[in-house]
C-alpha cells in the first residue's frame, strides 16, 4: 500500500554534500551546494563561495508564521514566461524540487547559464507546457528524477507495515519547508512549492537596506527577504538552514593547478578533501547498514561478547531516563 | 468477484480453480502428523492452498502435489487461526496452523525451494487468515529477505530444501521436547496441550524472559556504541573471524567497521530498526529474528516488546554458542550450561 504523500519518494537529509551529489546525478555539470551559517552579515563567509551564485535554498522547520509568502504570489498570467515554478505535490520530494527550481531557472539566463544536461532539458521542455500543479505531478512521476533522489537513502531493509502512528510521526519529523530564491530576468523570485505561485521580490538592484551593497545586488534582495521571514518568528527558537547553489570551483582550479599555478594548487587541496568527505558520507547514506549491524551483533553474540554490551546499553538508557525525569 | 473468476472459461489450468471458488494462494508444503507427543513428517510432496468459495467462505486445504483430491479441507473464519513457524524445530521449516477457537492444530513442513522466502509465504498466509490483502506488507518484507539473504559462509548450503531424513531427525528431538514441555506445563487445570510448543515458558528462554523486564530497553545503536568495551570486543579474534567473511560486501566504499559505527547514518538506521522492533508484536519479531538468522525467539513474548525479544534472542544465541564451545571441548561431560562461564577473551 503506497503512502500517497510520499508516493515512493524517500525522505532525505538537508546536507550540502548530498545536494551536490544529487545535482551531479541529475546530470547537471559543475554545480556545488554549500551551507552558510550567516545571512550575509558575515560578508567574508559569502565572499569565499565560488561565483556565480545561482540560487539559494532556505529551509526551516515548518511553522505557520514563517510559511507565509513574502508578498502575494503572482497569478499564472502575470508570471514571466520561462520562469519555472511547480507546485509541490509530493511531500518527500521537497529537497529535489527546491534544487530543480534553482537549476531549471538558470538553464539559459546569459550570466547564470548552466548545463543542466539532456535529461533535465527534456523534462523542462515537457513540463514547461503544463500548469503549475501538473508540473508538480510531473516531478513526482518522473522515474529518473525519483531514482536519483531515492538513491541517497537506502532501500528499506526491514520496514514493517506503515502504521498510521508511524506515518504521522514521520510527517512531523520531516516537516521541513523548502523555499528557493533565484535571479531571473532582472528580478528576484521566491519559489515556494507550497505557495500558489512565484513571488516577485522586485528588481535585483533595489534591496531595501541601509548598509551599502557588499554582495551581488540580487543576493542582497533575497537575503533581505529571508531575514524578514525569520523576523516573524519573534526570536523564538527555530531551526533553519541556508544552502547556496553556485558554480563548482574544482574544475577551474584543477585546470590552473595542472598548468603550474601554485596558488590554485593550494586552493584545490581543501576542496578535494571536502569532496572526498562528501563522497564517503554519501556512500553511507546510500548503503543499507542494517545487515552489517545485525551481522555484527550476531558475531558479538557468537564470541560471547554481547551480554556485557547489552547490559551497558541498558544502564546508559536507564541513566538517560532518570536524567530526563529529573529535568523539569 | 470470486464467482466471476471461477466461471471464467479463460481461467485455464484446473489448478487455478477450485470447484467451489477461487485460489488465493498456493505453495509447496508437506503435512505432518501429531499424535499428542510426537510429530512425524508425511514424506509426500504436497501443497497448501488457500481459497475462497463463491459463497465467500475461506478454505484452508492440503493435497498431494499433483493430485486434485483435497485431503485436508477446513473452513476458516477471519481471525480464527494463525499460521506460525515452530521455532523449536531449528533445522526443518515446520509451520503450525493453530486455531484460537478450538484445539485443532495442523503441522506442515515447507517444501518451497527458497528458504529465505518462507517468511513471505508466512506473511501471505497470515494476511489471508486475518482478512487483509494477500500481499499486504510483503514488499517490505521481501526487501528485508533480500537484504539478509547474503552469502553465509559459516553455514552449509543455506536455501537447499531440507531432506525428509534431516527433518525426521530434527523432529524426533522436537517430539521429545513437546512431550516434556507438555507434561511439565505449570498451568494448573489446563490439559497438557502444546500451549508451550511455540514460545512456551519451558522452552529454554533465558531467566530474564520469565517476567517483564524492569530495565529499560536500549536501542540497538546503543548496544553498538563504539566505546572502550565494544572496541575491546572488536579486537577479539573470534569476533574478527566471525565478521571477516561478509564484511567487505556489506561495508560502503571507503569505510571500515569503525567509521560506519561512528556515523550518524548507522545510528539512524539501527534506531529505525529498533523502533520497528519496539512496535512489533511477538509474531512479527519472531519473523525478523528468523529472517536475520539469529536463532529463535524465547517464550512468553506477549508481555514484552519486540526489541526486548530481539535482544534476548541475541543473548540466548551467545549462551548457546558458549555451551556448544564447551560441549566441543568436553564432549562427554554432561550438564553443560549449568554454570555461566565466559570463554576466555582473546586480547589480540
Amino acid at each position: 500500500m503506497e503512502d500517497e504523500e510520499s508516493a515512493g519518494w524517500c525522505t532525505l537529509e538537508s546536507d550540502p554534500g548530498l545536494f551536490t551529489g544529487l545535482v551531479a546525478d541529475l546530470g547537471v555539470r559543475d554545480v556545488e551546494v554549500n551551507e552558510v551559517v550567516t545571512l550575509g552579515d558575515d560578508v567574508e563567509e559569502w565572499l569565499q563561495l565560488s561565483r556565480p551564485i545561482y540560487g539559494l535554498i532556505f529551509l526551516f522547520k515548518h511553522d505557520a508564521r514563517l510559511a507565509q509568502p513574502s508578498r502575494p504570489p503572482l497569478a499564472p498570467d502575470a508570471t514571466p514566461p520561462g520562469l519555472f515554478f511547480a507546485r509541490q505535490t509530493i511531500h518527500n520530494a521537497c529537497a529535489t524540487q527546491a534544487l530543480l527550481a534553482v537549476l531549471l531557472n538558470c538553464r539559459e539566463a546569459a550570466e547564470f547559464r548552466i548545463a543542466v544536461g539532456e535529461r533535465l532539458r527534456r523534462f523542462w521542455e515537457f513540463a514547461a507546457e503544463l500548469d503549475i500543479e501538473s508540473r508538480g505531478f510531473a516531478i513526482g512521476n518522473d522515474e529518473h528524477i525519483r531514482a536519483v533522489h531515492n538513491a541517497f537513502a537506502p532501500e528499506k531493509g526491514f520496514a514493517l507495515e506503515q502504521t498510521e502512528a508511524r506515518r504521522r510521526r514521520a510527517r512531523r519529523e520531516d516537516a521541513f519547508h523548502y523555499i528557493s530564491y533565484v535571479p531571473y530576468g532582472g528580478h528576484v523570485y521566491e519559489l515556494d512549492g507550497l505557495s500558489g505561485g512565484p513571488v516577485d521580490l522586485g528588481p535585483s538592484a533595489a534591496a531595501d537596506t541601509d548598509t551599502p551593497c557588499r554582495l551581488e545586488p540580487w543576493l542582497e534582495v533575497a537575503l533581505q527577504a529571508i531575514r524578514q521571514r525569520i523576523g516573524r518568528a519573534d526570536g523564538s527558537e527555530m531551526r533553519f538552514s541556508l544552502q547556496v547553489v553556485s558554480r563548482d570551483p574544482v574544475p577551474e582550479l584543477q585546470r590552473r593547478a595542472q598548468a603550474g599555478d601554485t596558488a590554485a594548487q593550494q586552493q584545490l587541496a581543501p576542496h578535494l578533501s571536502k569532496r572526498e568527505r562528501w563522497e564517503r558520507e554519501n556512500a553511507l547514506r546510500r548503503a543499507n547498514l542494517v545487515p552489517l549491524g545485525v551481522r555484527l551483533l550476531v558475531a558479538l553474540a557468537d564470541a560471547g561478547a554481547i551480554e556485557p554490551l547489552v547490559a551497558r546499553a541498558r544502564e546508559r538508557e536507564r541513566q538517560r531516563i532518570e536524567h530526563a525525569r529529573r529535568k523539569p | 468477484m470470486a464467482a466471476a473468476a471461477w466461471t471464467d472459461p479463460s481461467a485455464g489450468s484446473v489448478s487455478n480453480e477450485v470447484s467451489a471458488g477461487r485460489v488465493l494462494l498456493q505453495f509447496r508444503a508437506g503435512r505432518m502428523n501429531w499424535d499428542g507427543g510426537r510429530v512425524t513428517a508425511d514424506a509426500r510432496k504436497g501443497r497448501v492452498r488457500l481459497a475462497r468459495t463463491h459463497e465467500g467462505l475461506f478454505l484452508f486445504q492440503w493435497m498431494e502435489r499433483d493430485a486434485e483430491q483435497v485431503e485436508e479441507n477446513l473452513i476458516v473464519f477471519p481471525g480464527e487461526a494463525t499460521w506460525r513457524r515452530v521455532s523449536e524445530c531449528t533445522t526443518g521449516r515446520v509451520y503450525l496452523l493453530e486455531f484460537h477457537t478450538s484445539d485443532k492444530r495442523l503441522f506442515f513442513w515447507m517444501q518451497e525451494p527458497r528458504v529465505e522466502r518462507d517468511v513471505l509465504w508466512s506473511r501471505r498466509v497470515n494476511n489471508l487468515l486475518e482478512g487483509r490483502d494477500v500481499n499486504d506488507g510483503v514488499e517490505a518484507l521481501s526487501a528485508m529477505a533480500a537484504a539478509v539473504a547474503r552469502p553465509q559462509p559459516h553455514r552449509g548450503a543455506a536455501g537447499a530444501t531440507v531432506s525428509v531424513q534431516d527433518l525426521q531427525q530434527a523432529l524426533q528431538g522436537l517430539g521429545h521436547r513437546l512431550a516434556d514441555t507438555a507434561s511439565t506445563a505449570t498451568t494448573v487445570g489446563t490439559p497438557a496441550t502444546e500451549e508451550s510448543i511455540v514460545g512456551g515458558e519451558g522452552s529454554g528462554g533465558v531467566e530474564s524472559s520469565r517476567q517483564p523486564s524492569p530495565a529499560p530497553t536500549p536501542s540497538l545503536s546503543d548496544v553498538l556504541q563504539l566505546d572502550m568495551h565494544l572496541e575491546q570486543a572488536l579486537q577479539q579474534e573470534a569476533v574478527q573471524q566471525a565478521l571477516q567473511p561478509f564484511l567487505q560486501p556489506l561495508l560502503p566504499d571507503g569505510h571500515d567497521v569503525r567509521s560506519v559505527l561512528r556515523s550518524p547514518q548507522f545510528r539512524q538506521q539501527m534506531d529505525a530498526l529498533s523502533e520497528a522492533l519496539l512496535e512489533s508484536g511477538p509474531e512479527e519479531t519472531a519473523e525478523m529474528i528468523r529472517a536475520f538468522d539469529i536463532g529463535q525467539q524465547g517464550g512468553g513474548g506477549e508481555q514484552r516488546n519486540g526489541l526486548e525479544l530481539f535482544l534476548e534472542a541475541l543473548v540466548r544465541r551467545a549462551r548457546h554458542a558458549d555451551e556448544e564451545s564447551r560441549g566441543d571441548a568436553h564432549a562427554d561431560e554432561l550438564g553443560a550450561g549449568k554454570e555461566r562461564q565466559r570463554r576466555p577473551h582473546n586480547s589480540g
